[in-house]
């Protein structure tokens, strides 16, 4: 295979490909600068070898002859050294120069070489076999014709000098030694069994050397093309990774389909990947993601199913189909691809349940680009877009929903609130005598409506609350938190109304705690609802906070009081929503039964526990236990 | 101060405004009332108040931050201290959904912010803190 054939079927690949061979191809002509380093051996060799003769006893050499031969050769090969360093870094794509330069050195060594022959005995000169040295190196530096040329060349040199000589046109210069001329004259026989035998040789040289070196040449363009089908499998394994990846991390959908378009684009070499979504009466196609110069052409196109018969087919059922900008019936907007410099198209369904909900389309400069292997890896590729694209939306459908609650249950909160509110207020305004004086009665008896009031805005709020964790389960603040500055905040918050009550509060914090990962505002309110607790229930005694470092890379906050108790009846009920024990009833305190829900809830959304102990008349005793955040490494 | 400080009430919810009207007028301030952010607003353009106390959902869900961002646009009533009051629960307020927080997320446009109902000794002495913090500036 020449080389010129390998370089057209370069052109039907990626560039990556051809630039390749090229290397390979280049490092084979660097060859033809290495034949310029061995010319340097001949001119001394020529001397050398002119002495030695002298010495063995040739005799009548012609050694002036010989001596300027080799001052040319060193001449002309000085010529090509400085031509060939100034040349060097051209190398790649320069083939015209390889071949020249190798073209120029053949040339003048052939003519150096014939001089050299006719002066050293002609057909006896022992210096013919060096022309194989040529003819090996013109296979494998020139295109194979050359070598059988040159292979001519020499054969038909070679017969030229032997008859101008046996014919007297040229004198002769013959090898005479101890008086002995070798005259092959005299054997005509020999002499053309010589030449026949010397000429079948060249030519099986050029046959053998060029056959070699196609072989060769064929060899490494399969390897580069194997190499480079690796790779590209590789590349497309890198890019579905990347999409799963983005499918499994990123829940925005649009974010998703940027991440898929682009890396599908780069690694299938195309101008364009769009992502198009049927409409639900399943007339139109939408562009939702469009990556590449296509972009601009689609960015406000509708397509319309019936106008566009490629996209009906996929949506029909095909699984794959390709098309050519030329077909322009064919395309809904045929022109703009062709002006965007589009030649062909694939188109890959994007199926949901057995639906088709869309479709990817990549979009190519060249004709007929897309093989089978690319078509089967686009059609993988969809798969994953249409769980891309099942996944966001189920996610964007989900966070609407839990948005829409929560705004529904914050004006549920409000319009509940709000009559209570007004309630309160004309209640503050009677009982505060700007109405005029009231008597004890009236007074207790207002006190009484006013703190029931009071006590239904609180359990709307922990209601709202509890609400507003369940649908922040998955959407949970996770940040460091500075349990110092809780402790620091529940002391301020209760050390008044302890005082009040005349209760010893006490508040522990240990200095080697660990450190744990939360919503800081949540664990709060979770504590407050303890310490809360612990102090409405304490008729007298002592109430006392300790933070300190649990067992199990743990940390442990225990909420004592010395109060009411807790029965054991009650105890398994305690974390139940409106659960109210019955000594915390008759104890006439308000209450809405909510408070532990919400610490159960917050404690188990940080994978903690809470332990309580407690004897009814003896106080509480709970324990809450949250795991340290894992080190960072 | 020689007048009497000039309040302004919007607030949609007539039995809140008569309560506060009694509680603040108790204190010889001088009271005026408008029962929704366009009534409000009118009575801002006619005379600037001293404070304004303001409800959050009126009309629509976020009227009174309405209100308040657009005073904070307009250079001459930028400066008028804002009690907002509101029977949203403070904590949903400031954990609530995207729409609330959004607003939220930008400056702060008000003085102070209580949940309703606020009882006649606070708000007596925020008025007063507000009072206070205006001669002061």
């Amino acid at each position: 295979m020449s080389e010129d054939l390998l370089y057209n079927e370069a052109r039907a690949y990626p560039q990556g490909i051809e630039d390749q061979k090229r290397i390979i191809f280049r490092e084979l002509r660097e060859r033809t600068h290495w034949f310029i380093r061995l010319r340097w051996f001949v001119p001394p060799g020529i001397v050398v070898g002119a002495g030695v003769a002298v010495l063995l006893g040739f005799e009548k050499l012609p050694i002036g002859i010989l001596f300027i031969m080799a001052a040319s050769i060193l001449a002309y090969n000085t010529l090509f050294y400085l031509v060939g360093r100034k040349q060097a870094d051209k190398v790649i794509g320069q083939r015209d120069y390889v071949r020249n330069l190798t073209r120029w050195q053949f040339g003048l060594d052939y003519i150096a070489m014939f001089l050299l022959i006719h002066f050293t005995g002609g057909v006896t000169s022992p210096l013919i076999f060096f022309f194989i040295f040529h003819i090996i190196f013109s296979s494998i530096l020139l295109p194979p014709r050359s070598s059988y040329g040159f292979a001519s060349m020499v054969a038909a040199g070679m017969i030229g000098i032997a008859l101008s000589e046996y014919l007297g046109w040229i004198t002769p210069h013959p090898l005479i030694f101890g008086g002995k001329t070798v005259n092959l004259f005299e054997l005509p026989v020999h002499m053309m069994a010589i030449l026949g035998f010397f000429t079948a040789s060249v030519y099986i040289t050029a046959f053998s050397t060029s056959s070699i070196m196609s072989m060769v040449r064929k060899r490494i363009s399969n390897l580069v093309e194997l190499s480079e089908a690796v790779r590209r499998l590789n590349e497309r394994l890198n890019a579905l990774y990347v999409v799963t990846q983005a499918i499994g991390s990123v829940k925005k959908l649009d974010l998703v389909l940027n991440i898929v378009t682009s890396e599908l684009c780069q690694v299938m070499g195309v101008l364009s990947i769009s992502v198009k979504l049927l409409s639900e009466d399943g007339k139109f196609l939408h562009y939702v993601a469009t990556e590449g110069i296509v972009a601009d052409v689609f960015k406000s196109k509708v397509v319309e199913v019936a106008k566009s018969p490629l996209n009906r087919q996929v949506i029909e059922g095909k699984p794959f189909v390709t098309g050519q900008v030329t077909q322009k019936e064919m395309f809904q907007f045929g022109e703009d691809l062709a002006a965007a410099n589009v030649q062909s198209v694939l188109f890959v369904p994007l199926t949901a349940e057995d639906k088709v909900i869309g479709i990817l389309g990549a979009y190519c400069k060249y004709q007929e680009r897309f093989t089978p292997e690319e078509v089967d890896f686009f059609r993988q590729a969809a798969g994953l877009v249409a769980v891309a694209i099942e996944n966001a939306q189920s996610y964007e459908a989900i966070e609407k929903l839990i948005q829409e609650r929560s705004w529904f249950m914050m004006r549920v909160a409000h319009n509940l609130r709000s009559p209570l509110a007004a309630v309160i207020s004309i209640l503050d305004v009677v009982r505060g005598g700007y109405q005029g004086k009231l008597n004890d009665a009236q007074n207790e008896y207002l006190r009484r409506a006013d703190r029931r009031a009071h006590t239904m805005i609180t359990m709307i709020n922990e209601l709202l609350s509890l609400a507003q964790h369940r649908d922040e389960k998955q959407l949970l603040e996770s940040k460091p938190v500075d349990l110092e500055a809780t402790a620091g905040r529940i002391q301020r918050t209760f050390q008044d109304k302890a005082q009040q009550k005349g209760l010893d509060f006490e508040m522990v914090v240990s200095e080697d705690l660990p450190q744990i990962q939360g919503d800081t505002a949540m664990i709060e309110q979770a504590l407050e609802n303890l310490v809360s607790n612990a102090i409405k229930y304490t008729p007298t005694g002592s109430v006392k906070v300790e933070f300190s470092k649990g067992p199990k890379k743990t940390v442990q906050i225990q909420i004592s009081d010395t109060g009411i108790g807790i029965s054991e009846d009650d105890k398994q009920h305690l974390f139940e929503e409106f659960f109210r024990a019955k000594n915390v009833r008759a104890a006439d305190e308000e209450g809405t039964g909510l408070g532990l829900s919400i610490v159960k809830e917050v404690v188990d959304q940080h994978g903690g526990k809470i332990i309580v102990e407690s004897e009814e008349g003896l106080g509480t005793l709970f324990v809450v236990h949250f795991p340290a955040s894992k080190p960072v490494a | 101060m020689g007048n009497p400080a000039d309040i302004l009430i919007i607030e949609d919810d007539k039995d809140i405004v008569d309560t506060m009207r009694i509680i603040l007028e108790s204190k010889a301030y001088q009271i005026r009332a408008a029962y929704n952010g366009k009534e409000g607003y009118a009575e801002i353009e006619e005379k600037i108040p001293d404070v304004i106390i303001l409800d959050v959902m009126m009309s629509t869900d976020t009227e009174g931050f309405d209100l308040a961002y657009k005073l904070q646009r307009n250079p001459e009533y930028k400066k008028i201290p804002i009690l907002m009051l509101t029977s949203f629960p403070q904590m949903m307020a400031e954990k609530g959904p995207e729409k609330f927080q959004h607003i939220l997320g930008e400056d702060w446009p008000v003085t102070m912010f209580f949940e309703k109902p606020i009882d006649p000794e606070k708000l007596l002495s925020a008025i007063e803190e507000i009072l206070m913090q205006k001669e002061d500036s």
